[in-house]
């Protein structure tokens, strides 16, 4: 076998080698690109505070993931008014829940979860919520926004409190538009937002919000596992740092609006913090104007407000209560901005 | 009672037929219907935390389930913030046995408070106050060598400090003598004062599985007892009994410092308790060191109107001084709690003994006469220096 190598096979293996060293180089160029960001792990990185383990979702009979977009818009008919009448079916029980990994809670829900349904009607409306105490304790269902004082859900108006076993309804005109919330009204009152009887109420302008992409609803809740009177965990939807383990994804650029309640009990104040980006903001959404333009708000007990925001760069963005102790004990989440 | 002496027969009927029917009831009352058992109430979660270790970036949790039933570890907060914990061997924790909860990757800041809350799965809570923190010394060569040697400088060296008072008590008038008892008694005291209100931290922290009282008062007239056998042995008119005599305060010398060692390790190896102020300063060992010396100045008493040999002299010492040493050890380690109480107790068994003792041998040098103005001089300078040195010890 010769070993002579002539000039064309020199020049070929040459430009073979230069070509390959090129692609190469090209390639580690494109890996560094590609890696030069740290690898995100949300919920997984080392020394942040976080829950160990998972939440057993389907037997809890509800999953946060799922809920942040649910909306229970009811049935509908007409009445002959030509009024457009939508009917929700509420139910109270007791059921343990496991709030965090381990960790089970004596809940009391609407329809089974914490918060209950996010019901959802349009201005003009009108509401009837057949409703039925399974539970334990008398309960009621109070909501917010204009209607008459026997419709109120108190003890001492109307039907009053709901005895265990017994039913009644809840029949008013949806008004005003905007981002309301219910809850039970019996004695004592603590107990039911510590153990989970509220929910989301909100009624659309008869015309409707502007179009977005994507509607989200938040309830930062807090949880007295051992009833002292004071939160142990804290959360989003209820389960403390499930939008931090499980991201919820939006699109760049793309509308969001984010209906934002705070159904906190033994806490004056939270408040509400979007990084690395601004938002409008409709306090109780009564208004199509915002209030302001911001990043951090501030949320009083049942207080709530929309917001709206879009994102301008791809990646994870924190969400969380600006309390350092809501958000360490669970009221933090993230969104991936994806393309 | 009767003077004639029965039959082995029945000696054994005697003793066996109560048994039997002793039996038969617990045999009934276990094996009862449900409704029988009218004292019963539901079992509640108890878990007793043993130790509590920190390291960089670390805390670790010795636990132990003293409760009647199984218990799962769910969650812990440190501070207000949920951390991932690792519980070995498993997070079900079995009546009476032990785990570790591990909490990693949390940059503690030395100096500071902190809370660590532990969640069961039925959302009971435990928790665990760190008041300051600090690394906690492992048991590794240098520090069971630290350990030693802070045993060494205050129980065994200050007890030879103590004791080169021995020439200039024995020239003392017995009014001077007297004080010097004093002095003795109000030092000794003075180290109970310091010592003895730990004593209910321990008790609480090992629970109430261990009827950690009980312990105590076991240990106690345990102490007394096996005292007072030895003192009555002797008249302490002899030299002889004079040396009987030390010989007893020695050991219990050695059993006070045996249980003295025991706190001090606790509280050096644990970050559980609350370190009263003295300990906490630098310059603790400085304090223990001139107070300790008081145990010297005991034996240098009981010893004036002898001439021990040098062999002795050594014994004495090491017998007296050398269980500190031992008990500082032991302490640090999460070993033995109800052992560590009950050691405690005879301790205290001591601590009474010893002051009973110097009392008696004050009485006895007195002709049955003794100075008591004297004696109260000298107890009231034993504590003022007490006092002072704690002080002293506390501000710098």
């Amino acid at each position: 076998m010769s070993n002579d190598v002539s000039r064309r096979e020199f020049f070929r293996a040459s430009a073979l080698t230069a070509l390959a060293a090129t692609g190469a180089v090209a390639i580690a160029k494109q890996a560094e690109q590609v890696y030069a960001a740290p690898p995100l792990h949300p919920g997984h990185d080392l020394g942040i505070p976080t829950v160990v383990g998972e939440v057993n979702h389907t037997r809890n009979g509800f999953n946060p993931s799922t809920m942040i977009t649910e909306f229970e818009y009811g049935e509908t008919s007409e009445l002959i008014t030509g009024q457009t009448l939508r009917t929700f079916n509420i139910k109270a029980e007791d059921k343990t829940l496991e709030i965090a990994p381990g960790l089970e809670f004596p809940a009391w829900t609407y329809n089974g979860r914490v918060p209950g349904p996010a019901l959802r009607c349009k201005a003009g409306e009108r509401v009837r919520v057949n409703f039925t105490n399974a539970g334990t304790h008398p309960h009621s269902m109070h909501f917010r926004g204009i209607h008459p004082p026997e419709m109120d859900g108190v003890p001492g108006s109307g039907f009053g409190l709901v005895q265990p076993g017994q039913s009644t309804f809840y029949e008013f005109d949806a008004e005003p538009f905007g981002l309301h919330l219910y809850h039970s009204h019996s004695y004592p009152l603590a107990q039911n937002m510590v153990r989970g009887l509220y929910g989301v109420f909100i009624v659309e302008p008869e015309d409707g919000w502007p179009m977005v992409d994507h509607e989200m609803v938040l309830v930062l809740n807090g949880f007295d596992v051992n009833f002292d009177q004071q939160n142990n965990f804290y959360a989003f939807n209820t389960i403390p740092f499930h939008y931090q383990k499980l991201a919820t994804k939006l699109k760049l650029d793309a509308k969001n609006r984010l209906f934002l309640v705070n159904m906190m009990e033994y806490e004056t104040l939270t408040s509400f913090h979007l990084h690395g980006n601004f938002f409008h903001y409709y306090p109780s959404g009564t208004s199509l104007v915002p209030s302001e333009y911001t990043d951090t708000i501030a949320l009083m007990q049942a207080q709530r407000g929309i917001l709206e925001f879009s994102y301008k760069f791809p990646g994870l963005y924190l969400f969380r209560a600006q309390q350092a102790r809501q958000a360490e004990l669970g009221a933090i989440g993230l969104f991936q901005v994806d393309i | 009672m009767t003077t004639s002496s029965p039959s082995l027969l029945s000696r054994l009927v005697g003793i066996g037929v109560p048994l039997i029917i002793l039996g038969g009831l617990i045999a009934w009352l276990i094996i009862s219907p449900p409704q029988l058992r009218l004292f019963s109430t539901a079992a509640t979660e108890q878990l007793d935390i043993e130790q509590v270790i920190l390291q960089p970036g670390r805390f670790e949790l010795v636990v132990r389930n003293t409760g009647a039933e199984s218990l799962s570890i769910a969650q812990v907060t440190i501070n207000d913030a949920a951390w991932i914990s690792l519980v070995l061997p498993k997070t079900t924790i079995d009546p009476l046995t032990r785990a570790t909860i591990q909490l990693d990757d949390y940059e503690w800041i030395e100096g500071q408070t902190y809370q660590i809350i532990i969640y069961t799965t039925t959302a009971n809570t435990f928790v665990v106050d760190i008041p300051d923190a600090r690394v906690t010394p492992q048991l590794t060569q240098p520090n069971l060598l630290t350990l030693l040697l802070s045993g060494f400088l205050i129980g065994m060296l200050p007890l030879y400090v103590g004791l080169s008072w021995w020439p200039m008590l024995r020239q003392l008038y017995l009014p001077s003598w007297l004080i010097w008892v004093g002095v003795a008694i109000g030092l000794i005291f003075g180290r109970g004062v310091d010592l003895l209100p730990l004593v209910p931290h321990f008790v609480r922290h090992i629970g109430a599985l261990y009827q950690a009282w009980g312990l105590v008062i076991i240990g106690l007239v345990f102490a007394l007892g096996m005292l007072y056998r030895r003192a009555s042995q002797g008249g302490d008119d002899t030299s002889q009994d004079r040396f009987l005599q030390a010989y007893r305060v020695v050991i219990a010398l050695g059993l006070l410092g045996f249980g003295e060692g025991l706190i001090l390790g606790q509280v050096m190896g644990s970050q559980v308790s609350a370190a009263p102020l003295w300990l906490q300063s630098p310059l603790w060992i400085v304090g223990l060191l001139i107070l300790n010396a008081s145990k010297g100045l005991i034996l240098a008493l009981i010893l004036s109107d002898l001439r021990p040999m040098w062999v002795q002299w050594i014994l004495f010492g090491f017998i007296a001084g050398f269980p500190l040493m031992l008990g500082i050890v032991l302490g640090a380690f999460p070993m033995a709690m109800p052992l560590l109480i009950l050691l405690t107790g005879a301790a205290i068994g001591a601590f009474i003994w010893v002051n009973v003792e110097l009392l008696w041998l004050a009485r006895t040098e007195s002709d049955n006469a003794p100075y008591w103005g004297q004696i109260a001089v000298g107890v009231t300078i034993g504590l003022i220096l007490t006092w002072l040195v704690n002080l002293a010890v506390t501000i710098v």
